[in-house]
């Protein structure tokens, strides 16, 4: 019994580049403070289950959009209280974790969530953040692809 | 020192009842049941000693609902399906939150739908068999088996990304199918393809 092969399959070196904007923006989430606790108790906030088939984007869960789609996303209409988002946090992530956390780091498009433009600004230099920014909208141009497709396109395989 | 492999612990009965499934859709962790014929969810007979699901239906947790798991699933879970050749039931709740952390990131955070190829980039899979007290064998685990985890090549530096703690309760930083909760097993409908 062994971990087949394409378990640890990467992105091919040729596509590895066009990774670089995700992964810088990645950096500046971290430098902002962005841990998997917090990513959690926004997610519970909002009464969503990621990996649950939507009609919406997280990010898409705006007041602009229709109520119906909106509660085709949510699992209740009810506000979470914070104790009870910071239990389902410590279920399953380590660390100290305190209802003042909850709310710490708001998923857009709420109220208070990160302006990836100003972290940039703030965090590099204009040059980077331009070269950065063009590199972003090329990827999230391609983004919108359905992953099984890129998944299939390439056999789900890339370099190990 | 080569890995001897002995015999996986049996299935244990499911204590799951309609009850506790029902407090599972209040808590909005599951979907509400709205059809008689093909319903979202279904809890084991109790009379089973291991799961039985009906035709086109699969093994699920309760642990894995409260790490954030939905049905249906996700384009992106059932891409993970597909790519890791396994069922639900062999997801570890470590790999749930993973995935789940993963997909709220790119949606949430980066504004867009969960991004293949930087999985790929950033996450492998692990087989996990449990330890036995003797050195050197080890038992395969009927569910958990896998796990996800950040790549840490030399030239990788994944603390760089999101800071990450799993929950810990093996000596070797993985949770054991043991511990998946195999005494939580009800049924979800089978993923469409």
């Amino acid at each position: 019994m062994e971990r087949p092969e394409n378990w640890t399959y990467g992105v091919v070196q040729v596509h590895q580049s066009r990774l670089e904007p995700l992964l810088d923006t990645l950096k500046k989430l971290r430098l902002e403070g962005l841990s998997a606790a917090l990513v959690l108790s926004a997610v519970h906030r909002r009464r969503v289950l990621p990996l649950m088939s939507r009609p919406l984007r997280m990010d898409e869960m705006g007041p602009d959009v229709s109520s119906r789609d909106l509660e085709a996303c949510r699992m209740s209409n009810e506000a979470l209280a914070d104790d009870e988002a910071v239990a389902r946090v410590r279920v399953a992530v380590a660390g100290e974790f305190k209802p003042e956390h909850v709310n710490g780091f708001p998923m857009r498009p709420d109220a208070g969530s990160i302006d990836l433009v100003r972290s940039f600004l703030v965090h590099g230099s204009i040059l980077d953040f331009f070269r950065s920014l063009f590199k972003l909208a090329s990827v999230l141009a391609g983004t919108n692809r359905c992953p099984v497709l890129e998944a299939s396109s390439n056999g789900g395989r890339g370099e190990p | 020192m080569p890995v001897r492999l002995i015999a996986a612990d049996n299935w244990r009965p499911s204590s799951m009842t309609e009850r506790r499934l029902l407090e599972l859709e209040r808590e909005g962790l599951l979907r509400h049941r709205t059809s008689l014929s093909s319903p979202e969810w279904i809890a084991p007979a109790a009379d089973h000693r291991e799961p039985r699901p009906p035709k086109g239906y699969v093994v699920s947790f309760a642990k894995f609902h409260r790490h954030g798991l939905g049905a249906p699933p996700s384009r992106f879970m059932r891409v993970l399906y597909q790519h890791y050749g396994v069922e639900l039931q062999h997801f570890s709740p470590n790999a749930i939150t993973v995935a789940v952390v993963f997909a709220a990131v790119c949606e949430g955070y980066l504004g867009m739908m969960p991004h293949w190829e930087l999985w790929l980039h950033l996450y492998r899979g692990e087989l996990f068999n449990g330890p036995k007290e003797t050195t050197g064998v080890r038992k395969p685990v009927r569910a958990g088996c896998l796990n996800l985890m950040l790549k840490t090549g030399k030239t990788e530096t994944p603390c760089e990304y999101i800071r990450w703690d799993c929950r810990r309760t093996t000596p070797d930083g993985t949770l054991s199918g043991s511990i998946c909760g195999m005494t939580t097993a009800f049924f979800l409908p089978t993923p469409a393809a």
